[in-house]
């Protein structure tokens, strides 16, 4: 029953089916990413309230979106790789640790340079969601300082995945926080479960932005995941008649 | 007697034969108090808010700075692998040394705690209040740090590391401490608050030890 789940385990099978998956999950990330921006930034409505400025949200939810969506996995593959020892899972919690904080780090970006014209600041001290948003780089960073502390990547694998579990507590902490703390940031706009506020000219390409910046998302995480199993098994048979094919064509 | 309260008041007996130890969280505590405001210089400082503020963050950082040696000097002089061969639940050995721990960090803050409080103009008769608030707080904020305490357990350098890893995670808990305080300045009702400060104690001291002895049994191993 779980056969596939331990094919799919195995780091020659995963690497070999990988090469062939992630050159098209780039391809298609990239053109809908194209298609969301143009449609977004020229074809969508302008908000009567926030006029042309409320085009940020094309970046800036796909972004944070992704910033969370990447956490899960990364405490998802850790927690997978802690209790079945499983070592392509580690490989995967270590490539999603980078692209989590740069996908984090673009949301506060953007985020920041909304809010000047909308709410009149950069930075809001007393927001919740900011803070939280904060929190989670700051999260993604210890991840990263923690796994590279250790000099023994094993050990290394195994400490900092307990890290990366225990820290999914803050993710619905987070998520919640617009709700629970009403403050200056905006209340969720489609994640409701009733009939989103928004309209459906607007809706519909932020969906394709959101979609295409996941596959992107998964894209630079399968990337570097090649360069990350090649190093991890850089001593293996597989590895060395790869590469002594490669140089034999 | 139990070997729980054995590794307890082993612990309580270490921490009270170093004078050092036990009486540099007291002067920690006095001293930021007395460094909060020339940082921010002449505002109005008897409020009970800022006392509320200065006692939840004072109380972080001197728990991040006693935790670090909570599981250092045992690893180091190899009480640690005695431990973990012990016929016994290791996490209920950990659990022992962070009770202990919380006790001897836990009574500085209940001494401290209520006196720089009502320097700040905290209102006396809401006092009680604060050191209950104080007692449901402190043992999950002791059990997060001791989290990160074991993850860092086996490097050179960790302390640095632990309230990156650890203050994130604590924020949540933080932010309920606070509402409660606050609460409990206006005199509204606070059960909710402190219901919620019991669960969150409650399931740390639960789940806690597990995290903590896995952690330090993948950092030993």
């Amino acid at each position: 029953m779980f056969n596939w789940f331990y094919r799919l385990g195995s780091p020659p099978h995963f690497y070999k089916l990988n090469r062939v998956i992630y050159p098209w999950i780039g391809l298609i990330s990239i053109l809908l990413i194209i298609i969301g921006s143009i449609w977004g930034l020229a074809f969508a409505p302008s908000d009567y309230l926030q006029g042309d400025g409320f085009r940020m949200i094309y970046v800036h939810v796909p972004s944070a979106y992704v910033s969370m969506l990447a956490y899960i996995v990364l405490a998802i593959s850790a927690g997978i790789g802690f209790i079945w020892r499983m070592k392509l899972a580690h490989a995967v919690a270590v490539s999603a640790a980078p692209f989590g904080a740069s996908f984090t780090l673009l949301a506060l970006i953007t985020g920041s340079l909304w809010g000047k014209p909308m709410w009149g600041t950069y930075w809001e001290w007393g927001d919740a969601r900011l803070l939280f948003e904060l929190l989670l780089f700051f999260m993604f960073l210890g991840y990263i300082l923690l796994h590279s502390s250790f000099e023994d990547p094993n050990r290394g694998d195994r400490v900092s995945s307990i890290l990366a579990v225990v820290g999914i507590i803050n993710i619905p902490i987070i998520h919640y926080s617009v709700e629970w703390w009403n403050t200056l940031h905006q209340g969720p706009t489609i994640s409701k479960l009733d009939a989103p506020s928004i309209t459906i000219d607007m809706l519909l390409p932020l969906l394709v932005m959101i979609f295409g910046f996941t596959l992107f998302f998964f894209f630079l995480l399968l990337f570097r995941l090649q360069t990350e199993i090649l190093i991890r098994s850089s001593n293996t048979q597989w590895v060395k008649s790869l590469f002594m094919d490669n140089a034999n064509d | 007697m139990n070997i729980f309260w054995l590794i307890f008041f082993r612990d309580l007996k270490v921490a009270f034969k170093s004078k050092q130890e036990l009486f540099t969280p007291y002067i920690f505590f006095l001293i930021v108090a007395s460094m909060l405001p020339l940082s921010l210089g002449p505002i109005s400082w008897n409020t009970p808010i800022i006392a509320v503020g200065f006692i939840w963050i004072t109380i972080l950082l001197s728990s991040l700075m006693v935790m670090d040696s909570l599981f250092r000097t045992d690893i180091n002089n190899g009480t640690m692998d005695q431990f973990l061969i012990l016929s016994y639940s290791f996490s209920f050995i950990i659990l022992a040394k962070i009770f202990a721990h919380w006790i001897v960090s836990c009574l500085s803050l209940i001494i401290l705690a209520p006196i720089v409080a009502v320097s700040f103009d905290f209102p006396t008769n809401k006092v009680f209040l604060l050191i209950v608030i104080i007692l449901l707080t402190t043992p999950a904020i002791s059990i997060f740090v001791s989290i990160g305490s074991a993850l860092t357990a086996s490097l050179q350098k960790g302390s640095v590391l632990i309230g990156l890893l650890i203050l994130p995670l604590i924020s949540p808990i933080l932010i309920f401490a606070t509402h409660a305080s606050t609460l409990a300045i206006n005199g509204e009702s606070m059960s909710g608050s402190l219901y919620m400060l019991s669960a969150i104690s409650i399931f740390s001291i639960t789940f806690g030890p597990l995290i903590c002895s896995s952690s330090l049994k993948a950092s030993l191993e």
